[in-house]
Order: C-alpha cells, then sequence, then structure tokens
C-alpha cells in the first residue's frame, strides 16, 4: 500500500555518507585526542533535553480558581441576629456563637501565612504569603475589609486590596486601579478568580470560622476547656476532604459572658490531587462595636463597568476569537483579510459535568466542566504542539473565569486538560461561553494572528450534517462535511480499522455545475466527497461492481451541494465515481484509483 | 567501572590503530544516518560530532551489549532528537502563521532530479514535530509507542502527527493520496 511504498522511498535514504574529508580528519583528531585523556566531565555535553516551560503565573490559576471557589462558598451564611445568652462552656457554644455573629457589630484584624505548594508538571512552585487585614462588620449584611500595607503581594496577587461589601453587592479596589475609577462592582453570585483574596471575604467572618465552611465535610469535632479567667477555649478539628489529608484545626478563645470570640487561630492544610497543597496559619481577633459601623458605598461615577457584559461578548477584547455555545462546530478566520493566515475549526462533541473532581476537594455548589473537542482544533498546529488560551463566560455574560492554557498535542479528542470550575446559579442555566482568545501570545510559543486583528467573530454554530453512516466488520463508522472559510469538506469520523487518521477532504465550497470532488479514505475504503446541488446519486463503478449511494443535501449549512460517503465494498477498489441527476443522468464524473487511465505502466507500487 | 574500549578489543583506546579502523567504519554509517534524517551535511556534521564526543565520554556505560555500531547509532539518534527539539523550540518562538498548503516550489525542492534529493527536501520542508515522527517511525522503524515515548507526546498525538506527515510527503513527492 502507499504507506509500504513510501516507507520504502524513505530507506532508501538510509545508507553510509563520508563526510568531507575535512571534517573527517578534524574529528578524528579531536577524538584521539579527548581519548586519551577521556575524562566524561571533561567532554562537552549536548544540549539536554528541556521539559517545556511552564509560565509560572498562568500554572497559578487553576489553583487560585480552586481556592477561591472553595472558600468563597463558605460566604453565604444565614444571618442571624439572635445574641446569644450565658452559657456554660461547651462544644454547643461554637455553634450558639455563629449564629449569633452575623447579627452584631464589630471590628476584627488578622495576620498569618497562607503557604502553597503546587506540583505541576514536575515544576514545584512555592508561595509565601505573609497578610494582615483588618475590617469591619456591620449587622446584618454590611462589610470593609482592607489588607494593611506591608502585605505580601504573594498572596494577593494582581487582586484587590480593599473590599466593601453592602447586601448582595462587593465592591473592590485594587491596588494599582485607576484613581478616576478605583471602585469595582462584582455581582455577590460571581467570584472573580483574578482577585484570589476574595476567598478570605466570607459574608462573616466569626460564622464561618466557626462553622468551619459550609462544605460538605465531617461535622466539626470540638471539644471545649474551661479557662481558669472564667472563659472558654474551643477546639475544633474538621476534615474537608476524608480522602486526602486535608485537615483543619480552629482554636476559640471566649472571654467569660462575651456574645463574640476574642480571637480564632485556624490552621488549616489542604490538598489537591496531584497539584500541591496551601496551609493557613491565621489568627483573628475581634473586637465587638459600641456603635454601629457605617459603611457608604463608593460613589456610584467611580464604579467600574463590569468586566464582561453581553456587548462585550459580541465585540470581545479578544480579537478574533470563537465562542462555543453547547454542542456543535465553529470555523474561525484567524485573520481576516490575510490569505496566508489559516482557520481554526473547533468542534465540541461534548460538554458533561465532571463530577469526580468534586470527591477529591469538595466544592459543593459548584460544578465542574469537561469539554470534549475534535481534532479539527489541531489543523492550525502543524508546526508542532500549540495551545489555547480559554475563557469560561456563562450565558448571562457574566465572568466565570479563565483556564489554564489549553496545550494542544495533537490526537483525536484532545480535552481540555484542566477542568472549569464555575458556580452554578442563574447565570449558568441552559448553557455557557467557551471563548477562546487564538491570536497574539499564545503560550509565548505559536501565534495564529497579530493582535491587531479584527474584528471578533461570533459564531453560528450548527451541527454537522451525517452525510453517510455503516457499520464494517461490526464497527460502525461515520462521514460528516462542514465548512471551512471558502471550504467544503467531507471526513471520517468514526471509523474501524485504522487509527492513524486522516480521512479528510476538502474542495472549494462553491462547487462547479455539475461536478463531483471525491475522495477516497482508510482502509477499509470509505468513499466520500462533494458534489453540485444538482447530484442525486453517486454511482461507484468498482472492481467488484456498481454502488449507488444517494447523496445528502448540504442546504442546512446554507451551501448549495451536497455530499456522499459510502464503504467500497471490500477487497475492491473504484474505478470511477459517477454522479447522476433525479433522473438518472449522467451529470459529472471523477477517475477512481483503479481508472484505466491511472494504470499506467511504472505507476503502481 | 572500567571503560570499554571502543572498537579495540583488549587494546583500549590507546592503541591508535584499533581505534582508526573503529572510526573508519562507523563514520559513515553515523553520518549517513545522521544527513539522511536531517538533510543538511552542516547539521549532520555537528551532531556526528556530538555523536562520538558522547560516545568517547560515555563508552563507560556501553556493555557490548549490542553492537557499538547499533550503540553510536543509538547515541546520534538522541543527538539527532535533542537537535528536532532545539528546532521546534526555535519554530515556536517565532511568529507562526498557519499557512494553507505550502507550494513546494518555494524550497527549491522541485529542482532538483535526484530522488533522494527530493525526498530529503520533502522531508526538511516538513515541520520538525512532524520530521521526528516520520524519521523515527519509518525510517528508524520504532513502533509508534516508543515514538511517542521518544517525543513526549501521546500515542494520538503521534499518529496525528504520522498522518500528516504523511500527507505532506506525498503531496511534496507528487505521489496519490490513497488512504
Amino acid at each position: 500500500m502507499m504507506t509500504d511504498r513510501l516507507r520504502a522511498r524513505l530507506r532508501a535514504l538510509d545508507r553510509p555518507e563520508d563526510p568531507s574529508p575535512a571534517f573527517r580528519e578534524g574529528l578524528y583528531q579531536e577524538l584521539a585526542r579527548r581519548a586519551d585523556i577521556a575524562a566524561p566531565t571533561d567532554l562537552p555535553k549536548t544540549a539536554p533535553v528541556q521539559g517545556r516551560a511552564v509560565a509560572g503565573r498562568r500554572r497559578w490559576l487553576p489553583l487560585l480558581v480552586a481556592a477561591t471557589v472553595a472558600t468563597s462558598l463558605a460566604g453565604g451564611l444565614a444571618a442571624l441576629s439572635t445574641r446569644p445568652t450565658e452559657q456554660a462552656c461547651e462544644p454547643a457554644r461554637a455553634q450558639t456563637l455563629a449564629e449569633a455573629a452575623p447579627g452584631i457589630d464589630y471590628t476584627y484584624s488578622a495576620e498569618g501565612t497562607i503557604d502553597r505548594t503546587l506540583t505541576l508538571a514536575g515544576e514545584v512552585q512555592e508561595r509565601d504569603g505573609q497578610f494582615r487585614l483588618s475590617g469591619r462588620h456591620s449587622a446584618p449584611d454590611r462589610s470593609h475589609e482592607r489588607y494593611l500595607e506591608g502585605k505580601e503581594v504573594a498572596l494577593i496577587g494582581s487582586g484587590a486590596d480593599e473590599s466593601l461589601r453592602i447586601g448582595l453587592e462587593n465592591w473592590f479596589i485594587r491596588a494599582d486601579a485607576a484613581p478616576e475609577r478605583p471602585w469595582r462592582t462584582v455581582d455577590a453570585t460571581i467570584w472573580e478568580v483574578e482577585w484570589p483574596n476574595l476567598s478570605l471575604l466570607p459574608r462573616d467572618r466569626v460564622a464561618f470560622l466557626l462553622q468551619g465552611s459550609t462544605e460538605p465535610a465531617s461535622a466539626v469535632d470540638w471539644t471545649a476547656l474551661t479557662a481558669p479567667d472564667g472563659g472558654c477555649r474551643l477546639t475544633g478539628t474538621i476534615v474537608p476532604s476524608p480522602s486526602s489529608a486535608a485537615r483543619r484545626t480552629i482554636t476559640v478563645e471566649i472571654a467569660p459572658n462575651a456574645a463574640l470570640p476574642t480571637s480564632i487561630h485556624e490552621e488549616w492544610t489542604d490538598y489537591q490531587t496531584q497539584i500541591g497543597a496551601w496551609t493557613h496559619d491565621v489568627t483573628w481577633r475581634f473586637t465587638p462595636s459600641v456603635e454601629p459601623v457605617v459603611i457608604e458605598p463608593p460613589a456610584p461615577d467611580s464604579v467600574a463597568p463590569p468586566m464582561f457584559s453581553a456587548e462585550d461578548l459580541e465585540t470581545s477584547q479578544f480579537s478574533p476569537r470563537m465562542t462555543i455555545d453547547g454542542l456543535g462546530g465553529a470555523v474561525v478566520d484567524v485573520a481576516p483579510g490575510d490569505p496566508d493566515a489559516g482557520d481554526i475549526r473547533v468542534t465540541v462533541l461534548e460538554i458533561r459535568e465532571d463530577t469526580g473532581y468534586g470527591q477529591t476537594v469538595p466544592f459543593p455548589g459548584t460544578m465542574f466542566l469537561a469539554v470534549k473537542t475534535r481534532q479539527e482544533a489541531l489543523q492550525v498546529i502543524d508546526g508542532g504542539a500549540g495551545s489555547l488560551s480559554w475563557l469560561a463566560v456563562s450565558s448571562d455574560g457574566a465572568y466565570g473565569g479563565p483556564l489554564a492554557a489549553w496545550r494542544i498535542e495533537g490526537g483525536y479528542e484532545p480535552i481540555l486538560e484542566s477542568r472549569l470550575g464555575l458556580q452554578p446559579g442563574e447565570s449558568l442555566e441552559g448553557w455557557m461561553h467557551l471563548v477562546a482568545p487564538i491570536t497574539g501570545g499564545v503560550d509565548m510559543y505559536w501565534h495564529l494572528g497579530g493582535s491587531t486583528v479584527e474584528p471578533s467573530l461570533r459564531v453560528k454554530l450548527r451541527p454537522d450534517p451525517v452525510i453517510g453512516s455503516g457499520e464494517i466488520d461490526g464497527v460502525p463508522w461515520e462521514a460528516i462535511a462542514y465548512e471551512e472559510i471558502g471550504r467544503l469538506c467531507t471526513a471520517i469520523r468514526e471509523r474501524p480499522g485504522d487509527e492513524s487518521g486522516g480521512g479528510a477532504a476538502c474542495g472549494p465550497r462553491l462547487m462547479p455545475e455539475p461536478g463531483i470532488f471525491p475522495a477516497m479514505s482508510g482502509e477499509p475504503l470509505i468513499a466520500h466527497g462533494a458534489t453540485s446541488e444538482e447530484v442525486a446519486t453517486v454511482r461507484l463503478e468498482t472492481t467488484a461492481g456498481n454502488v449507488d449511494v444517494s447523496v445528502t443535501s448540504l442546504a442546512s449549512l446554507g451551501i448549495p451541494a451536497a455530499a456522499f460517503a459510502v464503504a467500497v465494498p471490500a477487497g475492491s477498489d473504484v474505478i470511477y465515481f459517477v454522479a447522476l441527476d433525479a433522473d438518472g443522468r449522467e451529470v459529472g464524473r471523477a477517475v477512481g484509483p483503479a481508472a484505466p487511465e491511472l494504470l499506467q505502466p511504472g505507476s503502481s507500487p | 567501572m572500567t571503560p570499554v574500549a571502543l572498537g579495540a578489543g583488549e587494546h583500549g583506546l590507546e592503541d591508535e590503530g584499533a581505534f582508526r579502523t573503529w572510526y573508519d567504519q562507523t563514520l559513515p554509517r553515523v553520518y549517513g544516518y545522521l544527513l539522511a534524517r536531517c538533510g543538511d551535511a552542516a547539521v549532520a556534521e555537528e551532531l556526528t560530532q556530538r555523536t562520538y564526543l558522547e560516545a568517547i565520554g560515555s563508552r563507560a556505560s556501553f556493555q557490548r551489549r549490542s553492537a557499538e555500531s547499533t550503540w553510536l547509532i543509538g547515541i546520534a539518534r538522541h543527538e539527532l532528537l535533542d537537535h528536532f527539539r532545539r528546532q521546534e523550540r526555535d519554530e515556536r518562538r517565532r511568529v507562526h502563521l498557519v499557512r494553507r498548503a505550502q507550494d513546494a516550489d518555494e524550497s527549491g525542492v522541485w529542482d532538483a532530479s535526484d530522488d533522494r534529493e527530493r525526498l530529503m527536501g520533502a522531508l526538511r520542508s516538513l515541520p520538525v514535530s512532524q520530521r521526528m515522527a516520520v524519521v523515527l517511525h519509518y525510517l528508524d522503524d520504532l513502533p509508534v509507542e516508543a515514538v511517542a515515548s521518544s517525543m513526549g507526546r501521546s500515542v494520538g498525538a503521534i499518529e496525528s502527527l504520522l498522518s500528516r506527515g504523511r500527507a505532506k510527503l506525498r503531496q511534496q513527492l507528487g505521489e496519490d493520496d490513497d488512504d
């Protein structure tokens, strides 16, 4: 077969060759010299095989997403306004305090460290974060929190350093914000992963700490010990994930007859399978306020617009980009007007919830999605591996969060490497966007176009029409038609036997009339291709007889053409492809591999 | 561990005559192996030099479980892979505009009448990753799994590279695309 012939031709390259005499002698002299003093350490080393560089910042994103989601969920605690009555020092005291805290005005401060260790692709990254903050809680639903000067940037990242919450609205201000627009508002149900420190901002700090979060973890196992001064010390242990070594211990100091702890010390070690660990060691100190704290919202004109609006999705900052709404395919011309730039086609076969993730680190209320795509995504990266950066955007335009760059290494059904965590709610009902910015500095190496490319695209999606299917030796096959920029293609989507891929053929989008553009794929052979629209039947004249197959109109693609796919009888080959109209008249013909005019002397393998 | 004397039986490297014989006998194979795969005499010379230097430096690890020439070719393959990887990294650093099927005329491949030159030109025209896969699988006869392991990629990725490499070679060589 063809592969064998190609292999044989390539093998012909393999023969001894003499380098130039000068090189031969020069190398010999060098080797002889080195051999006499041969010590391996003296020899020049060949370049080591380097692992692929991992962009450290990018690699933090999944963790930050996870960490943010994990702890932010603790924020939805019910605010109760009942004040505790004087109680004995016993484990139940923790629950009483937790219920009372949202109804008490207080100030608080905290300091400690959050150390994180990531192991990604064999690379260990460590982040040590010392932080100090102060905050105020104004019952029942207002809070203001500010990180103090001297904080470690590693903890804060690029995030906000001041936050204000009133009701369900959060405002944030970040250190590098423009002076004229320092504040930014984010809906309470949306967590902004650029600001990882928001994970430290539950609605009510005391209740959060005492309840040990709302994760579906083990109940907090509290022990109580009466202090000599009549106060109470509660020590609680929680195991967030029985399947990992994650563990949290909380020590609560309560003054005699106090309605609020004076301090809470938490030590928290958490793990994420195959990623790393982070530990918290933080002490919180609380002081009840005599007077209610008045927290004013920022002036409306100082609030920055939301990051993504519905309009943003239409004119995304990423240009061009593709938007995938549910299942289907999208073709994006990565550089309109640039004939040298190609197009990319991504087909999403499946978006499903990944339930396995939550079993390792429970994130209740968060769905993790896995997106399976098809290999057409790869057609633009013949030059090697590449990657796409993805953003997930919920259907209302709210910001779901970025994903780590999706590294494409080829393959037939690449799957997003990173799970996509989204907090469900109104914004996720129905569908979601996956937005892939596909130009610019993608993963440092791979550029599909220029950053000036525009405009953005919003691509209409539709399922690929199936143009043929069947079964060979009990293994099903299926062929589809799809459109690329300016081209019409047919391809075998699934097939038995040949694992080596290929099987796609493309012709002009606008068929000459009449016309037939056939192709043969795989082994067993499947004939497929496109025809002009007046063709009703394609007849394969094979060495084993004729095979007729009805064509499938491609009107659903908006293309005036048809396509076909049919298995060639085993052991036979196609002599001619004949296009017939509805009346059985021949309107086109193309030669097959077994056509006499192709079987000239010397042309066979 | 006592270093094994390359090509010199019991005489060791200090036996210049034996060493010279070993060098003369193995050099064309090593150089030819590399030239066929990288298609560039200068690069082949550089990799040949690296191969021999590495061979001398690591001769202690040669246990005579295989022929010396086989061992040398193994080293040469490692050098070749390193070369491809360097090329690949360099290639990625450049702005990589995706092009539709390139005209073979651009590289002047078709000017050469000799089939060997055409083949080497076609190989050179492949993107590095495809060339690596094709060379290892079709010339070195490595199973796809071994190619995947050598290149640090999945089997599926290698299959895909081979498929695209085959298609492009056929296109370059003017062969029919029948699979």
